[in-house]
């Protein structure tokens, strides 16, 4: 039973927490833009592409968001799986499509909607390698 | 029972998710310090100025205007100006010259820990 609980624990950790933590961490050290709620402080100059920079927090976000979903559900049917995959992607796109028709703050852009559906297929796929969906109560 | 856990969770796991992703969308657009100070000097013979309006980008790509036409410089006068400190991009303006009138814009970078001098020639 401890085992099962660690085990659990260091899948929330690593995939739900650390990358929540790392997307906000880009924001906070790495960009000169950045959410309000971050506030200001120093810029840490990394040569690492603009793209990566902009748009990796939106991979992370959809990342944590669609592994937490399948860390709760563990669904081992396919249509299961992907129901949960689907929804995290349209949680997801909901955002951008959101601040596309400027109804909520924050810019459009498309190569988040991308980054963010690479997100949820990475989460996907170390769900599926890892056979977490194995991990009965 | 189970599954009425599940979609409980998944239901705070989502809020939660929908939380962070709100908060993280609002990026801050005033630069440190928050107010910057600039001088727009004309240093025209001839011409007025007015109609001064700057244009600033807003988070990525976007862009918008902050419009100061309220002003006039006349031929060799200079206006100081405090402004919110934006992304300027470009300073636009209207030379009022002898017979003529037409707008023209530069590009400008305004320095947010010292007085930017921006100077305007209409002849």
């Amino acid at each position: 039973m401890p085992r099962l609980f660690l085990n659990r624990l260091m899948r929330w950790t690593l995939m739900v927490l650390l990358p929540l933590l790392t997307g906000a961490g880009i924001y906070r050290f790495l960009r000169s833009k950045r959410p309000a709620i971050l506030g200001d402080g120093p810029v840490v100059e990394l040569p690492l592409p603009t793209l990566l920079l902009q748009s990796s927090p939106s991979l992370l976000w959809s990342f944590a968001l669609c592994s937490a979903l399948l860390l709760i559900w563990r669904p081992s049917a396919k249509w299961a799986v992907w129901a949960i995959v689907g929804g995290a992607v349209g949680v997801s796109l909901l955002f951008e499509v959101w601040q596309a028709a400027d109804f909520g703050i924050g810019t459009f852009d498309w190569k988040d909607c991308l980054f963010s559906v690479a997100g949820c297929l990475l989460s996907l796929l170390i769900f599926q390698k890892f056979k977490f969906h194995e991990d009965h109560d | 029972m189970k599954t009425t856990i599940k979609t409980l969770t998944s239901i705070v796991a989502l809020a939660f998710f929908l939380l962070i992703g709100w908060a993280t969308s609002y990026e801050d657009d005033l630069l440190y310090p928050y107010y910057v100070e600039f001088m727009v000097k004309n240093q025209s013979d001839s011409c007025s100025i007015s109609g001064i309006g700057l244009t600033y980008r807003v988070r990525r790509d976007n862009i918008d205007s902050l419009n100061l036409s309220g002003y006039e410089i006349l031929p060799g006068d200079s206006l100081t100006l405090e402004s919110e400190a934006l992304n300027y991009q470009k300073l636009h303006y209207t030379c009022h010259c002898p017979g003529q009138v037409f707008s023209e814009s530069i590009s400008v970078k305004i320095d947010t820990f010292s007085v930017s001098e921006i100077v305007l020639d209409c002849d």
